[in-house]
């Protein structure tokens, strides 16, 4: 059982929103916090992602990301399996070979020092 | 043209000193981008009505020497030419305070990449970013002048008296982004302007100029992972970046090799430069694409 809200935030760093469950989603279960617990016009609950789906849920910051997040992503197999151990099929793992890879380089303009200074003011 | 007093100082130092470097939390650079971008919509406001001045003085004055012929035609009297003079002075006044009005907005204008590229990509990007560290930004809010071009040549006229090109640049910069999971995103931004300038002669052997633009904009994203065992997936690659519009590259810095896919835009409009930008929707696609294509995917749950 999870203890914080499972809803999946990010578009390129997706993982579980994490903050203290409110309610749970009356359409896919998931535990969600206050700040992702969507209700419509039934009063029923829904994590963002259920509500983007529903005509009886409004739209909102987060319903929009999660609707562009499906599109970005569903040329690439879709968000669902992205970051489980499968998400690569034998062959494209078989394929990693960094020597193989470096097709160019960089330009000296794109490859700053400063890209790379992960120093912070 | 001066900065409004409604900026706050730093937006008002950016708009005034035109250009944006620093280092910034998420929400201080969006409020930043956002009144930038309020002054960006009153400067484009402000070269439309003076466009529209300009264009109604040109007209009028046509429209008014046509008229003042056809009266003292009509008239059979050079009299109603005395009332052209001033009249066709206001016109005239109106054109040239169009073209100075139009002339003083352009150089306080900032690149649309900033408000219609930019800023929407950072919104799309508000959960991905780190919580403790800040936004590094290099902008130089100036667009071309067109009075400095970089380069001139003329080219072969074949049918024409003359074939001139001129080149201008226009560097909008670049933003580095902290991601949540300790890698960067990097986006960079430079627009290049090329003018093909005919002069010809026309059936009636009246000398006509016309102008051609084309605008290329550059846009690369790179990915700087954060660990050294991140690679990236050649097969992928070859998958999903199309090579005829995307470039991919990588390059192996301090330990981590990072990935990035460049691509051009062009946009070409008779008379004036084209004004058209970078979809932000393509940034964020040439994002997402690095993504999925790190070969060491994070664990779901790794987070914040």
């Amino acid at each position: 059982m999870m203890e914080g809200c499972e809803y999946t935030i990010g578009m390129l760093v997706m993982r579980p929103c994490g903050m203290p469950v409110s309610s749970a989603c009356g359409h896919c279960g998931i535990p969600v916090c206050g700040a992702h617990a969507m209700s419509g016009s039934s009063g029923m609950p829904a994590c963002p992602r259920c509500a983007s789906t529903r005509d009886e849920y409004g739209d909102n910051e987060d319903t929009e990301l999660e609707s562009d997040r499906d599109e970005y992503y569903s040329e690439y197999g879709g968000t669902s399996s992205y970051g489980n151990d499968d998400y690569f099929t034998p062959e494209e793992l078989a394929a990693v070979h960094p020597s193989q890879q470096r097709e160019s380089r960089l330009s000296a303009a794109e490859d700053g020092e400063d890209d790379y200074d992960s120093g912070n003011s | 043209m001066k900065a409004p007093s409604k900026l706050s100082v730093e937006a008002s130092k950016a708009v005034t000193s035109r250009s944006l470097t620093g280092s910034w939390d998420f929400q201080t650079l969006v409020a930043l981008l956002h009144e930038i971008k309020r002054w960006d919509t009153k400067v484009g406001v402000g070269k439309a009505r003076a466009k529209r001045l300009l264009n109604a003085g040109i007209l009028t004055t046509v429209l008014g020497i046509f008229a003042f012929i056809v009266w003292s035609m009509v008239e059979d009297s050079p009299g109603p030419l005395l009332y052209a003079v001033p009249v066709l002075g206001c016109t005239i006044g109106m054109g040239y305070l169009g073209y100075r009005k139009g002339k003083q907005w352009r150089s306080v204008d900032i690149p649309d990449e900033v408000r219609l590229t930019l800023l929407p990509v950072l919104q799309s990007l508000r959960q991905d970013l780190h919580p403790g560290r800040k936004i590094r930004v290099q902008l130089a809010l100036r667009v071309f002048d067109e009075d400095q071009h970089k380069t001139k040549r003329s080219l072969p006229p074949g049918r024409n008296k003359s074939l001139t090109e001129h080149t201008y640049d226009e560097p909008v910069g670049m933003v580095r982004l902290p991601l949540a999971n300790g890698a960067f995103v990097v986006i960079r931004i430079s627009n290049h302007y090329v003018q093909l300038t005919r002069s010809y002669s026309n059936a009636r052997g009246k000398s006509k100029t016309k102008n051609k633009w084309k605008k290329q904009t550059w846009v690369t994203c790179i990915m700087i992972p954060e660990s050294p065992s991140i690679e990236w997936n050649s097969q992928r690659v070859r998958k999903f970046v199309d090579p005829k519009h995307e470039h991919f590259a990588v390059s192996q810095r301090r330990g981590v090799t990072a990935a990035s896919i460049s691509r051009k835009y062009v946009f070409k409009k008779a008379e004036d430069h084209p004004e058209d930008t970078f979809p932000p929707e393509q940034v964020m696609k040439m994002l997402v694409c690095l993504n999925t294509i790190r070969a060491v995917q994070p664990a779901k749950g790794t987070g914040r």
